[in-house]
């Protein structure tokens, strides 16, 4: 898409205005975050333990006396980069396999799909508590998880894209020109499967955001000290009554992202492609 | 019918298989020796042959595999590592809880989901369908858990009007509902934002067609165009969707158990994990995917059933 069109596009629609410029100044925050005048968010100060949000603490301190304010923006960096890192990676599978399914179809596409069936038929968060529980509890053992349980949702979607594109003459004009199939696949088919891909993307990342926080919140994600917002709500939960502010922070700040992403992702559904109305609500685990 | 549901038995047994293949593969291939896992750095070598040897991972895989499958058929699922008790009966104890819970989220969902739906359909583009429409997609972005914390702490912790955790005296009625009304509603919340906003659409794409302007057109009555004709038709879709939602309400109940300390599936799983009780995170796993497919089946055939359109 051009930026005018981009531009254009999020005029018409104020949410996705409104969510974009959250999710930038969100995304901005995390990358600047060693720039910025932030406490260290691994410093522990016990006298000054679950002490109210003030002047010198915002959000407040947590049961070792940390900074939530800079534990929370910390722990938003490693949210972020499991939700991008994940739906990429997954995206990344996902098409190459969903191309691959569609294309050839016959024995490669039945055992493509009978596996992406199996793995569907699995509750999202079932799955990836199972995965996390088998290879250990780390970031990029998280970040492997989530994916997995993306990669079926993108190869089903892409291998029906790539089925009806396939079909199309200009596909056939190439085919007969004697091109390659690997040339066919990357600059026929996939150039004209990109809009449902974005669609998906953007529903996605908000979806592997919270499945990340569920895990750490569950004690199978990031493991602390490493804040994340999940981890955080869950050593926030044995406090909830003399200092509510833990959990409150994290939580607030988990709705915030995901709610940018969803508004967002509505409108590029909406504006791109009709038929994905409803994939979102199948795929919320 | 009968060749219908042949056709859908043959087609979920070799899904069932898979499931039964992906849930062994993930605990018998991942990196990390769980009998190492289970005694700790400090065991003697002996220990760690003997307890290996008992649980059969001094096999090959494949012979360890064809154990596992040969033990399903007859309902073998081995013995939990913590209680020695068969794991089956470990995980079907505390299932009650957590259908229990499901239904009951299930229940308030559709309770508050369909007649809100129902009105932002009708009063589309006012005021009242944009807030209903505001509050949905706000909904669908707090997650599960954080629900569950923000209900605890306003109505257990700072009014005081419910039991904080624990999932009651099974003896007493009263005790049982008091401790399903939080975890209940938490489930219930999540996904009636869900109903809402497909009950909305449904309504909407109902409420364009001729027939119901042939109803009102033959003078009914405003309620029985909605009720009758309407509603009645854009029920299909939404039976089928919260059909297919409770294989992850099943899935957020493990989260709402955790977080109200309550018996279930959920937690049960959360401990076996956390006691690297491997047989049983095995088992519990298998179950609760099994039950998720089951219920999928149902909710297939129960739409077809209903559906006079789609022939069988």
């Amino acid at each position: 898409m051009e930026e005018r069109k981009i531009f254009g596009f999020l005029k018409q629609n104020p949410l996705a205005m409104i969510g974009s410029v959250v999710i930038l100044i969100i995304a901005l925050t995390m990358v600047l975050v060693p720039l910025l005048p932030v406490t260290d968010p691994l410093v522990q100060n016990l006298p000054n333990r679950l002490k109210p949000p003030s002047v010198k603490h915002p959000f407040g301190t947590d049961n070792y006396g940390r900074d939530v304010l800079s534990r929370v923006i910390w722990g938003g960096r490693i949210s972020m980069l499991v939700g991008i890192f994940s739906v990429g990676l997954a995206s990344l599978i996902g098409v190459t396999l969903g191309l691959v399914s569609g294309y050839f179809g016959k024995f490669v596409d039945i055992v493509i799909m009978r596996i992406t069936d199996i793995l569907l038929s699995f509750p999202a968060l079932l799955l990836a508590m199972a995965i996390c529980a088998a290879i250990g509890s780390s970031l990029w053992n998280v970040i492997i998880a989530i994916s997995i349980i993306t990669v079926p949702r993108f190869s089903r979607l892409v291998r029906g894209s790539t089925l009806s594109v396939k079909e199309q003459d200009f596909v056939e004009a190439a085919r007969a020109l004697g091109q390659k199939r690997v040339k066919i696949i990357l600059f026929h088919i996939l150039p004209n499967i990109l809009s449902p891909i974005l669609v998906m993307v953007t529903l996605w990342v908000p979806v592997a955001i919270m499945t990340e926080a569920s895990l750490s919140f569950l004690g199978l994600g990031v493991m602390p000290p490493t804040p994340t917002w999940g981890n955080m709500i869950g050593e926030g939960k044995s406090y909830l009554q003399n200092a509510p502010w833990i959990a409150m922070f994290s939580g607030s700040a988990i709705i915030l992202i995901v709610l940018a992403f969803n508004f967002v992702g509505d409108a590029v559904r909406d504006a791109f492609d009709p038929r994905l109305r409803g994939e979102k609500e199948v795929g919320r685990g | 019918m009968g060749r219908y549901l042949i056709k859908t038995f043959a087609t979920v047994i070799p899904t069932l298989f898979g499931v039964v293949t992906v849930v062994f593969l993930l605990i018998h291939l991942a990196p990390g020796d769980p009998v190492l896992a289970i005694l700790g750095p400090y065991a003697t070598a002996d220990s760690v042959n003997e307890l290996r040897k008992s649980l059969g991972l001094d096999q090959p895989l494949f012979v360890q595999y064809g154990k596992f499958i040969g033990g399903l058929v007859r309902g073998d699922l081995g013995r939990s590592l913590v209680t020695e008790q068969p794991v089956l009966i470990e995980t079907l104890r505390p299932f009650p809880y957590t259908v229990q819970l499901a239904l009951s989220g299930v229940f308030m969902s559709i309770l508050m989901g369909i007649p809100i739906g129902i009105l932002s359909a009708l009063r589309r583009n006012t005021f009242l369908d944009y807030f209903v429409r505001t509050v949905s997609i706000s909904g669908i972005s707090v997650p599960v858990f954080f629900l569950a914390i923000l209900l605890l702490l306003i109505f257990s912790y700072w009014l005081g009007w419910f039991p904080i955790v624990g999932a009651g005296d099974t003896s007493s009625w009263r005790s049982l509902l008091q401790h399903l009304v939080l975890p209940a509603t938490t489930i219930g919340l999540s996904t009636a934002v869900l109903i809402m906003r497909l009950t909305r659409s449904c309504m909407l794409e109902v409420l364009g067609q001729d027939y119901i302007r042939t109803a009102r057109a033959k003078g009914l009555g405003e309620k029985a165009v909605i009720l009758v004709h309407g509603l009645k038709n854009a029920l299909l879709p939404i039976v089928t969707v919260v059909g297919l939602y409770m294989g992850h309400l099943l899935g957020g109940a493990i989260l709402v158990e955790t977080v109200f300390a309550r018996q279930g599936v959920g937690k049960l799983l959360m401990d076996a994990i956390l006691a690297r009780d491997y047989p049983q995170v095995q088992g519990t796993v298998l179950i609760f995917a099994c039950a998720v497919i089951f219920i999928n089946v149902m909710v297939d055939i129960t739409y077809r059933f209903l559906d006079p359109r789609i022939k069988l």
